[in-house]
């Protein structure tokens, strides 16, 4: 297997990339609030190095690495998905009603729909490898962008605003994984034809879109969030009185109410 | 005849837009309530009646929120004039929206205030509940019999919910107290 210009390059930006994310993360002790997303970049770090070097044992074990470092990286965006949706919807020591039974239902279609079209696209590929690769892309993509968009639709409907970083990580998930789509769909689309040329040009261009992304978390991740405005002592005081009286009240009402 | 991939990218394709699409959507209801002002937010509110709602409510509770020993007085008819039928319920309805983008404010510029903000929240939802069981009851056409019950219930609540308000930014000594005031 060769390498050419245009691979090494990229892959050592996406390796420089994670890694400059990585030391912003530590410095700026996002660990305390992000445990898993600085997991996750830790791992992209890892896989990329570990990757570099299995690449020239073969394509058995390039293949079994590749795939066993696809599937902890699709657990772990879903995990980060889950850190991001306590940050927003959890933000006090409960849940915010029916957010729960909403998310499940949201995983279910996703995982159906997801499923499904991985299941109907059929990939121009000759080896099972290859069209494993490309059908786990595919599932990926959708499914964290299908639960990228649901997060945001939730929170507006249930006016629950979003941290400064918390939406910057989302949003540069959400936008990679609908980039993620596109370049799957059509990797699914074209396979390997002309000796995998339109596949790599498809996996150069997401990977640059990937190195943009973390570009994007760098840099936002790097500045502080705005402070927030404190309540004055006495009006603190005063929102504690009122709203264990509006439970008191408002939970008896709301218990003869909907009975 | 189309083909099983020219499916697939047909339909990915379509499932891309729509990802797009509700995210755009979304994303400028939220920019929107970012940018919301709280002049911006009161000026959204519908005029309700506040003296009707209030004698309604005060129907079926007392000022602190206790159900009323002596039970409601008012018959159908009446709650049905005095909150303007479900058009009137729609009216409240909508203000529970605002009163949800309230709670965004609230928590936005005062990060602490989550507990009221939350409340807010809850009790918009609540009242929200109760009309949606109204327009139920209107589809299958059996309105008179379902409104006094939701349409009180919504109305206590939405009484007290912005009357739990008003103390707070009273109790704050907020600005917008009178504006909010004027508004409710």
């Amino acid at each position: 297997m060769h390498l050419s210009g245009i691979d090494l390059v990229l892959w050592l930006a996406g390796f420089f990339v994670n890694l400059a994310l990585l030391v912003v993360l530590l410095i700026k002790r996002r660990f305390a609030s992000f445990p898993i997303f600085v997991v996750w970049i830790a791992l992209s770090v890892v896989r990329t190095v570990t990757l570099f070097i299995v690449y020239r044992m073969g394509r058995a074990p390039y293949f079994y690495t590749y795939w066993s470092f696809g599937f902890a990286d699709l657990i772990l965006q879903l995990v980060v998905f889950y850190e991001a949706a306590v940050h927003i919807f959890r933000p006090g020591p409960s849940w915010t009603s029916d957010v729960r039974r909403a998310f499940l239902w949201i995983i279910a279609i996703a995982l159906v729909v997801g499923i499904a079209l991985t299941w109907l696209g059929a990939p121009a590929a000759d080896d099972i490898e290859s069209r494993i690769v490309i059908r786990g892309n595919f599932l990926s993509s959708v499914l964290v962008s299908e639960l990228f968009i649901a997060m945001i639709g939730m929170s507006v409907k249930l006016g629950l605003p979003w941290r400064t970083h918390v939406a910057r990580i989302v949003q540069g998930l959400g936008v990679y994984s609908l980039i993620g789509i596109v370049s799957s769909c059509l990797q699914t689309y074209f396979g390997f034809i002309r000796g995998g040329e339109a596949y790599r040009t498809i996996t150069h261009a997401r990977i640059g879109a990937y190195v943009i992304c973390v570009g994007f978390w760098i840099v936002t991740l790097y500045m502080e969030a705005p402070e927030p405005k404190s309540l004055p002592e006495e009006m603190h005081r005063q929102l504690v009185l009122v709203q264990q009286r509006a439970s008191f009240v408002l939970g008896r009402l709301g218990g003869s109410g909907q009975a | 005849m189309i083909s099983r991939l020219d499916l697939f990218v047909a339909i990915s394709a379509l499932l891309l837009i729509a990802l797009v699409v509700t995210a755009g959507v979304y994303w400028k209801k939220s920019r929107r309530a970012a940018d919301s002002t709280w002049e911006s937010l009161l000026e959204r509110l519908n005029d309700v009646n506040r003296g009707n709602v209030a004698r309604v409510a005060l129907d079926l509770i007392d000022e602190d929120g206790v159900n009323s020993d002596a039970g409601p007085e008012l018959d159908s008819t009446e709650i049905w004039k005095l909150l303007g039928g479900l058009e009137g319920m729609e009216r409240l309805e909508a203000n529970c929206d605002v009163l949800i983008d309230l709670a965004f404010y609230v928590q936005r510029e005062y990060p602490e205030a989550l507990v009221i903000a939350e409340d807010l929240r809850l009790k918009a939802r609540e009242i929200q509940w109760h009309v949606s069981r109204l327009k139920g009851a209107a589809e299958r056409g059996n309105l008179e019999t379902s409104f006094a019950d939701y349409a009180q219930r919504a109305a206590a609540t939405y009484y007290l919910m912005t009357r739990h308000l008003l103390a707070l930014y009273e109790a704050g000594n907020l600005p917008g107290y009178s504006q909010l005031q004027a508004a409710l």
